[in-house]
């Protein structure tokens, strides 16, 4: 349902991204924070287990959110709110799931600003991390979402490329009793886990509900979703093998695994610091997801709006971001209470419960309604 | 540092504001308006060290006050 001209999506934003395309950006936004903190680590040893059942959970809800998509081709999130619910009610649901973007942008820049005042730059302060990162990301989102898909293309297999060189150059110093006993934990305490590896990172995917609309062809985003979130599991499955395998017991004395395991490298040609290259994982995978929740906040707002430019939107937002990052937590642990208990029920609120409720009442109001002729 | 935080904020104005103006968006003018208005208002309340709320530990509390019943 088109307002007018000048506000309806194309006005907003012109590119078009490709199906492939499309899975890299999602894998490169699934490896965002994991590259240094993988999901389900509570397991321990089964961690691995967990993010594989975490997979599958995301994978259900990725299943259930392309299904609104495919149901509504060319619209964002925002703009299925107000047909499925009333303008009004839609627009006040919509501004809670912006929201949730936006508060996802600020724990990205919260981790990244986190892992570089601990691990490689101890002595600068926080904010300066907190502005660099989002000044780049501000620019990759004024350039539009075609731009950050191209940038992916070219960091995320420069990311890949690492993660199995990494591998594979880890794989000697893996004692594999480090998986045993497998099936440690109990079954209960194992889902619940598992929930939280689908929760973060496998069903952040549901901010592409505002990325599908610019697909070439919007019937295919089902397929690339399942895909993108299967090669993102493989690939942090990767980085968690030699978490548990190298470090073993020890992994729970380390904040960053996937960095200690680099640290660990005994290779007899490589003199230095070669856990820069997980750094440089992180630099350019948190990049990316913090482009990506940027550009969902900024376009989810201006449609919110009904405006007519993107680009006001991108400063103001990304200030508020920074200053959200910083207030977000009132100690050091709140963050690992916050991911571990309420986390579990706040984001699966909005990756299954919204979702599933919209498509419920479209189904039932059966929407979109046929138009003569179509 | 009060000075500091407001030339950053008069100068990231002058990037958008004078095109706002000419092309005469004026919603857009309102919504940059009062977003900037709350960043430099909690920008200024941080710097004054004033105890913001924390968010997302409001929020926990808040989740586990519904769900989580203590029996």
């Amino acid at each position: 349902m088109r307002l007018g001209g000048w506000c309806c999506l194309s006005y907003l934003e012109q590119g078009k991204i490709s199906g492939s395309q499309l899975v890299i950006l999602m894998v490169g936004f699934l490896l965002g924070s994991s590259v240094v903190i993988f999901p389900g680590q509570a397991a321990r040893q089964d961690a691995w287990i967990a993010i594989i059942i975490g997979a599958v959970e995301g994978g259900i809800f990725a299943l259930i959110f392309t299904t609104l998509a495919r149901r509504f081709p060319g619209k964002t999130m925002v703009e299925i709110l107000e047909t499925v619910f009333s303008p009004y009610l839609g627009k006040l649901i919509a501004v809670i799931f912006v929201w949730y973007a936006f508060h996802d942008g600020s724990f990205v820049i919260r981790n990244f600003t986190d892992f570089f005042t601990t691990t490689v730059m101890i002595e600068t302060p926080n904010i300066v991390f907190a502005v660099l990162l989002t000044i780049v990301a501000a620019l990759a989102v004024g350039n539009g979402l075609e731009v950050i898909t191209r940038c992916s293309l070219v960091l995320v297999p420069l990311t890949v490329l690492f993660l199995l060189v990494t591998f594979l150059a880890q794989l000697s110093q893996v004692e594999w009793t480090n998986f045993l006993p497998v099936f440690e934990i109990p079954v209960w305490q194992l889902l619940k886990i598992s929930h939280s590896a689908a929760v973060f990172p496998f069903g952040e995917t549901v901010f592409f509900l505002m990325v599908f609309p610019f697909l070439n062809r919007t019937k295919e985003c089902r397929r690339k979703t399942v895909i993108g979130v299967l090669l993102g599991a493989l690939l942090i499955n990767i980085i968690a093998w030699g978490g548990i395998g190298v470090l073993g017991p020890t992994r729970a004395l380390f904040t960053y695994p996937a960095y200690e395991v680099v640290k660990m490298f005994n290779l007899p040609f490589i003199n230095t610091r070669f856990e820069i290259i997980v750094v440089i994982n992180f630099l350019t995978m948190g990049f990316l997801k913090l482009a990506v929740l940027y550009y969902v906040t900024v376009l989810g707002l201006g449609q919110i709006f009904h405006l007519r430019s993107l680009r006001p939107l991108i400063i103001p937002i990304g200030i508020l971001m920074i200053i959200l990052s910083i207030i977000n937590f009132s100690g050091i642990t709140e963050n690992f209470e916050f991911n571990t208990t309420s986390n579990l029920i706040y984001s699966t609120f909005f990756q299954l419960v919204i979702p599933l409720i919209t498509l419920i009442v479209a189904m039932f109001r059966r929407l979109p309604r046929r138009e003569r002729g179509c | 540092m009060l000075i500091i935080i407001l030339l950053v904020f008069i100068t990231l104005a002058l990037f958008d504001l004078p095109g706002l103006i000419r092309k005469k968006y004026w919603r857009e003018l309102a919504v940059y308006s009062g977003l900037m208005l709350v960043a430099l208002v909690l920008s200024v309340l941080m710097l004054l060290n004033v105890q913001l709320p924390a968010v997302t530990t409001e929020i926990g509390n808040f989740i586990e006050r519904v769900f989580f019943k203590k029996p």
